[in-house]
């Protein structure tokens, strides 16, 4: 028997066999828990973030989710507030705009508020930093079905689209009319948002999931009260996320076929359009050509190496560097702008104390504010620009709650702001509803950039089981680093209880770290904030590879 | 005691046709009625993959267990290329390949093979092309590294290479692992008389 007819016989054991139909139910009736869990995180504030980097700015999340951080934030007073007001360094580095402040966008946020009534607070903020109550919206408008999601997206006249959190789902939409205080929410049945914003478009028409699998769209219209639902038609969504994308005049969505090719899916229910030109996304997630952007950074497969290049990346053309990294400032995050041949970029300098806005733009390169970075910040966004060019806005996460940084860019320091960033609606628009008594937020930029350090192993734990009560700690490690020490040690992590659990693995330094148990390993290039998780088996050795100079932290979760 | 095989089989080679790969795993996590759809059409592909390679139900059930929570919790790893029963099998091959370098490992221990019951649902053909009762019974008789590889080549497609690094082993060493699987397999199915 030579070896071709020894594969052919072994090959008649592939058969197709029906598994047992006890064991199916039983297997099922143990994955639904999981699955939940990971559709509650996916949707939750971490989770979300951990979506936008991975679909639309290539930055820290990679394979895996950051770990939230417990952070105690410090009250400021006014006095401090303005003292910090100077943090900003590089004066002249600002592009000055000629736009009386009176006629700017305002930039809309939502703060979950889970006191004695539970609900959302929305606020404007100008682009002084000064903010406005808009509106508190309890959780009870939407009886006995969840609560409201801090998530939204804000459209440029003003409607605001929130999500309802339910457990099991569907998650339903919410539609608030921030002119209008008086105004019933508008509940749209129909959406099953689960872990997919809500898009506005631009002509107004606003679009959310629906359907079980997201096999359909919702198309609600503010101006009439009126929906449509439209099929995806056997189309994905784009994106890791994955995200609704309009085409830019508006006329319909972007989806994915089986083949991976693009089409445009009218929302008047036509057929679908072949091909991708051009698309809107404020956001500045995709480009037209439904071009990406990523950083060459380890692990990142980069054809040419991880030299910490952002290249532009798009469906059937080469991939082009759009921006090069020269000395030790690399690349945090990056955005489309919303001209052809733009891009906002975050930049790390001065040794991760302070965060570069860097506008690449008609073949020039301009760093257009610096701001001092402050110890909790993990992630940092790529820039947004207000879309009367007035203001940049910057998405940091500081572990358990989403917040963003102000950017006026006339001059005037910019602003520290908590909540979830909604979007930009138009000075017309915001006339109606920004003209309260403004408040100045209480945290602030500091006044000397402070380095990203990694929190406690106790501030991690605590963190992580706020969001998920039930797990337990398996196992954990820690080492800080030691200046100098460039020699790759192993250490073994030490086990509290046996069992399958989650790793999540923290670390920054100079170089990689490596977590292995059994066949299963996980790198992380240590170059920022955020966390890699794996699935170990926590019975078995766990070891963690690392260098003496990067610090690093290794805690081992039971499954939820 | 579960059937290796059973009278209704079909070969694996019927390619899945259904869209829920567009969209990724977001998409079928998206409520429990789309996960038990994804979870009731991937599940017989994935626990015939592990039944076929593993030639034992209990083990295979274990296993496609496994694979489900590892691709809830490995999810952003989709990139949406493939049919998820495509990745879904993936994963399972090296859940398999983790089983057979601890049943190595135990073996070396033991210094012994533990040799469990195998039946068909099936009447053995009298053909030998077709004879999968004494096929599946010379694949389990070899030691498990040896059964790895050979299985990973014959019947998933792997170069040797690849086979090699599932199972950890070096492209000689697995050469080496490969060629003696030949040789012992030869003599299995020779010593059952169906060859």
């Amino acid at each position: 028997m030579n070896d071709e007819r020894m594969d052919l016989l072994i090959r008649q054991l592939d058969v197709h066999v029906e598994p047992d139909r006890r064991f199916v139910e039983t297997s099922l009736a143990r994955l639904l828990p999981a699955a939940r869990d990971t559709r509650r995180f996916d949707a939750s504030a971490i989770g979300r973030l951990a979506a936008v980097a991975r679909e639309g700015r290539p930055a820290h999340l990679t394979r895996g989710r950051p770990v939230p951080i417990m952070v105690t934030v410090a009250a400021t007073t006014a006095l401090l507030l303005a003292t910090l007001g100077l943090a900003v360094v590089g004066s002249g580095l600002f592009r000055s705009i000629d736009v009386p402040r009176s006629l700017t966008d305002v930039s809309i946020f939502v703060r979950r508020d889970d006191g004695a009534e539970p609900g959302v607070s929305i606020f404007a903020v100008r682009p002084d930093g000064d903010e406005v109550l808009v509106l508190r919206v309890p959780d009870s408008i939407v009886p006995g079905r969840g609560r409201l999601s801090e998530w939204g997206s804000v459209s440029g006249s003003g409607w605001l689209a929130l999500g309802v959190e339910v457990n099991g789902g569907p998650w339903p939409m919410v539609l608030i009319d921030l002119g209008d205080e008086k105004a019933t929410p508008w509940v749209i049945n129909e959406a099953n948002l689960g872990g997919t914003g809500p898009r506005w478009g631009p002509t107004g028409l606003v679009a959310a999931t629906a359907g079980s699998g997201w096999s359909e769209l919702v198309i609600a219209d503010p101006a009439t009260r009126s929906t449509r639902t439209v099929s995806m038609q056997g189309h994905g969504l784009v994106g890791g996320g994955p995200s609704i994308l309009w085409a830019a005049d508006g006329s319909g969505i972007v989806g994915q076929t089986e083949s991976g090719s693009y089409d445009i899916l009218p929302i008047d229910g036509g057929d679908p359009r072949p091909g991708i030109a051009e698309v809107f996304d404020p956001r500045g997630g995709f480009g037209n050509g439904l071009a990406e952007l990523r950083i060459c950074e380890p692990f990142t497969n980069c054809p040419g190496g991880a030299d910490g290049r952002i290249e532009r990346v798009e469906p059937g053309r080469p991939a082009q560097t759009i921006w090069q990294q020269e000395g030790a400032d690399r690349a945090l995050a990056a955005g489309f702008g919303s001209r052809a041949g733009e891009y906002w970029l975050s930049v790390d300098h001065d040794q991760g104390r302070q965060v570069a806005l860097v506008h690449v733009h008609d073949g020039r390169q301009d760093t257009v504010a610096t701001i001092n970075r402050r110890a909790d910040w993990q992630y940092v966004g790529a820039p947004l620009q207000a879309l009367d060019g007035s203001t940049l806005l910057v998405g940091i996460d500081i572990g358990a709650k989403p917040a963003a940084v102000l950017v006026p860019l006339d001059g005037v320091p910019p602003t520290f702001h908590i909540g979830s960033f909604a979007g930009f609606v138009d000075s017309a628009a915001s006339a109606a509803f920004a003209t309260g008594e403004p408040g100045t937020p209480v945290e602030t930029i500091p006044a000397a950039g402070e380095a990203y350090a990694l929190p406690s192993l106790d501030e991690l734990i605590a963190a992580e089981l706020t969001l998920n009560p039930g797990r337990r700690v398996l196992g954990k490690a820690s080492r800080d680093a030691v200046d100098g020490e460039t020699g790759r040690r192993t250490f073994e992590v030490a086990g509290d209880r046996p069992g399958t659990g989650d790793a999540y693995l923290d670390c920054l330094g100079p170089s990689s770290v490596t977590v292995t148990s059994g066949s299963d390993s996980i790198t992380s290039p240590c170059l920022r904030a955020g966390a890699y998780t794996f699935t170990i088996g926590a019975s078995g050795p766990i070891t963690v590879s690392a260098t003496g100079d990067t610090a690093w932290r290794v805690v081992i979760y039971s499954q939820p | 005691m579960r059937h290796l095989m059973n009278s209704d089989e079909t070969t694996l080679t019927t390619p899945t046709s259904r869209d829920d790969h567009v969209g990724g795993l977001p998409r079928v996590l998206a409520d429990d009625a789309a996960f038990e759809a994804w979870y009731q059409r991937t599940v017989p592909r994935v626990f015939s993959y592990l039944l076929a390679r593993s030639g034992d139900a209990d083990l295979a059930e274990e296993l496609c267990q496994e694979t489900y929570l590892a691709a809830i919790a490995q999810r952003a790893r989709y990139d949406g290329r493939s049919d998820t029963v495509v990745w879904l099998c993936g994963i399972a091959r090296h859940k398999l390949a983790d089983h057979f370098r601890r049943l190595e490992r135990v073996d070396r221990r033991r210094f012994h093979l533990e040799v469990r019951e195998i039946t068909l649902g099936s009447s053995p053909s009298p053909d030998p092309m077709t004879d999968r009762l004494a096929i599946a019974v010379a694949l389990r008789s070899l030691p498990p590294l040896q059964r790895a590889m050979l299985t990973f080549v014959a019947l998933d497609g792997l170069s040797v290479a690849e086979a090699g690094r599932l199972i950890g082993k070096s492209h000689p060493a697995a050469q080496s692992i490969l060629f003696r699987a030949r040789e012992a397999f030869r003599q299995a199915y020779r010593e059952d008389g169906a060859s």
